[in-house]
């Protein structure tokens, strides 16, 4: 710690007690008695600190009621959530599909957001539709089939798995949108040339094949820990719990340029979801910052 | 049900009550709402985040071990669901603390200065609020703004307390140079960066600068 010039960081962690019971509040504290800088700024700080506080108690004494209108989708959303199949919490089991958002948000009025994206979905649905069915067939021929145990994994650093499935690994150096996500769903395609050119089956996870990763770009540092097969799997853990469901693969991207795991899941009823994990994924909960049913 | 607790309504939700749960939101909505909409400041990201967290808590709630009270656990997940988004849609410029700014004799510190005396303090605050980093916001809103104990706010933000308090008093410290409390040599000579936000937000409610 440098006690050259009154450092406000640090003076205000003492005025605000977060140095209380560490070394620094007493070196803090003594530099304050001994330095008419410090002692000055330590002054300044404390009446600004006040007057702080008072105009934000200010701010919240004035209420904030929730808007009718969020109520009501709020209440429907979760009427919604209620008369779905997967409402068995009696027995303490998760949901069995993914939650379902589209029917909630149409209760309320459309956002300026849904608006702006609407006035060009469609061309961009065109676009992607055309991408998609190239980056199939590209991404078919490139994923490797090897196993991991090839690469010389451990037991420590076996591959992320759900389950026992595979799950396909690489980085497409994608930065991802609402939109574009669906691009992710190649991965599907690859799992199924890597399991006979057909869907996953239960008895292809109970042979458990590995994939080993494809990385046609760097992966971003930011998720670089979830590299590791450990970390991957408490990440896919949060995820599934979400949405439950086998992971079909995992792209180390980004998402509107936050680095981002994309997640791509099929669910028992055979539909694809698709999940954007951010880099803290796995500590403490999947940290979505997107969802998508494709199919 | 009014008589029932949070923890009975979760349970009675988690046995399979399809009111309870909705009983339970009803509560403590108008809490849930302030705290979302004043950390994202925006009414749409805050109702779509409030639904996204509360379906998630509803999906959720078999898992709920009571380690805390029902209505942290429930600020945990809305306020998680907000700072995800904030953190998507990329922070805002934050304001420095005018570490740099000098006296007479060259060397640094701050200033007092005149109280921001304004016809609108709320837009003032809530534009300066949204100057800062996203945790230093989230934890002023919860601390200072909705008055929790600081020992709540670090359950609901999982981080110790020592860290809510830094993060509060970092908060405070830059607010108090972006609503003119805390005034710095260069600043008082030209109204410079650290207090534009506070000067523009003053002329839009027709204050004065300090």
């Amino acid at each position: 710690m440098s006690l050259n010039q009154p450092d406000l960081d640090l003076i205000a962690d003492y005025v605000g007690g977060a140095l209380d019971g560490t070394p620094d509040e007493q070196r803090v504290g003594d530099r304050i008695r001994s330095d008419a800088e410090w002692a000055r700024a330590y002054a300044d700080l404390t009446a600004a600190f006040g007057a702080v506080s008072s105009d934000l108690r200010a701010f919240g004494a004035t209420p904030e009621r929730m808007p009718d209108d969020v109520w009501a989708g709020l209440e429907a959303a979760l009427s919604s959530a209620s008369t779905a199949p997967n409402g068995e919490f009696a027995s303490g089991q998760r949901p069995k599909e993914p939650p379902t958002f589209t029917a909630p948000r149409d209760n309320r009025p459309p956002s300026r957001h849904a608006a702006r994206r609407r006035r060009w979905a469609t061309p961009v649905v065109a676009a992607i539709a055309v991408l998609f069915a190239l980056s199939l067939t590209i991404f078919a021929l490139k994923v490797p089939t090897r196993n991991f145990g090839d690469s010389g994994s451990t037991g420590a650093d076996a591959p992320a798995a759900v389950g026992g499935a595979p799950v396909l690994q690489r980085a497409s150096g994608r930065d991802y949108t609402d939109e574009t996500l669906v691009l992710a769903t190649d991965f599907g395609v690859a799992y199924a040339a890597s399991a006979g050119g057909r869907a996953a089956t239960a008895e292809d996870s109970a042979k458990a094949p590995q994939v080993a990763p494809s990385y046609a770009a760097p992966v971003p540092p930011a998720l670089s820990s979830l590299t590791i097969p450990s970390n991957l799997g408490r990440c896919l853990d949060a995820v599934t719990a979400i949405m439950p469901g086998q992971v079909l693969g995992v792209d180390y991207a980004t998402y509107e340029r936050t680095p981002a795991v994309i997640v791509v899941v099929r669910t028992p009823d055979d539909s694809r979801w698709v999940g954007v994990a951010a880099a803290d994924c796995g500590n403490g909960g999947a940290h979505l910052l997107a969802q998508k049913r494709l199919d | 049900m009014s008589e029932i607790s949070d923890e009975g309504l979760l349970a009675a939700h988690a046995a399979g009550d399809r009111d309870a749960f909705a009983e339970l939101v009803r509560r403590h909505r108008d809490r849930l709402w302030a705290v979302a909409v004043r950390t994202l400041h925006d009414r749409e990201e805050a109702a779509d985040a409030l639904q996204d967290a509360l379906l998630k808590a509803y999906r959720s709630a078999a898992g709920f071990r009571g380690e805390a009270a029902v209505t942290t656990w429930l600020h945990r997940i809305v306020v998680n669901a907000c700072l995800d988004r904030v953190r998507r849609r990329q922070a805002r410029p934050t304001v420095p603390l005018p570490a740099n700014t000098v006296d007479r004799e060259g060397r640094p510190r701050p200033e007092p200065a005149s109280p921001v005396i304004d016809h609108d303090t709320h837009l003032v605050v809530r534009q300066a609020l949204a100057q800062l980093p996203e945790e230093q916001r989230a934890a002023l809103i919860l601390v200072d703004v909705q008055g929790y104990p600081v020992a709540e706010v670090a359950m609901i933000l999982g981080v110790a307390e020592g860290t809510v308090k830094s993060r509060c008093s970092r908060g405070r410290a830059r607010l108090a140079v972006l609503l003119g409390h805390l005034r710095t040599e260069g600043n008082r000579a030209d109204n410079g960066d650290v207090s534009g936000v506070s000067r523009a937000g003053m002329d839009q409610a027709g204050g004065r600068p300090a």
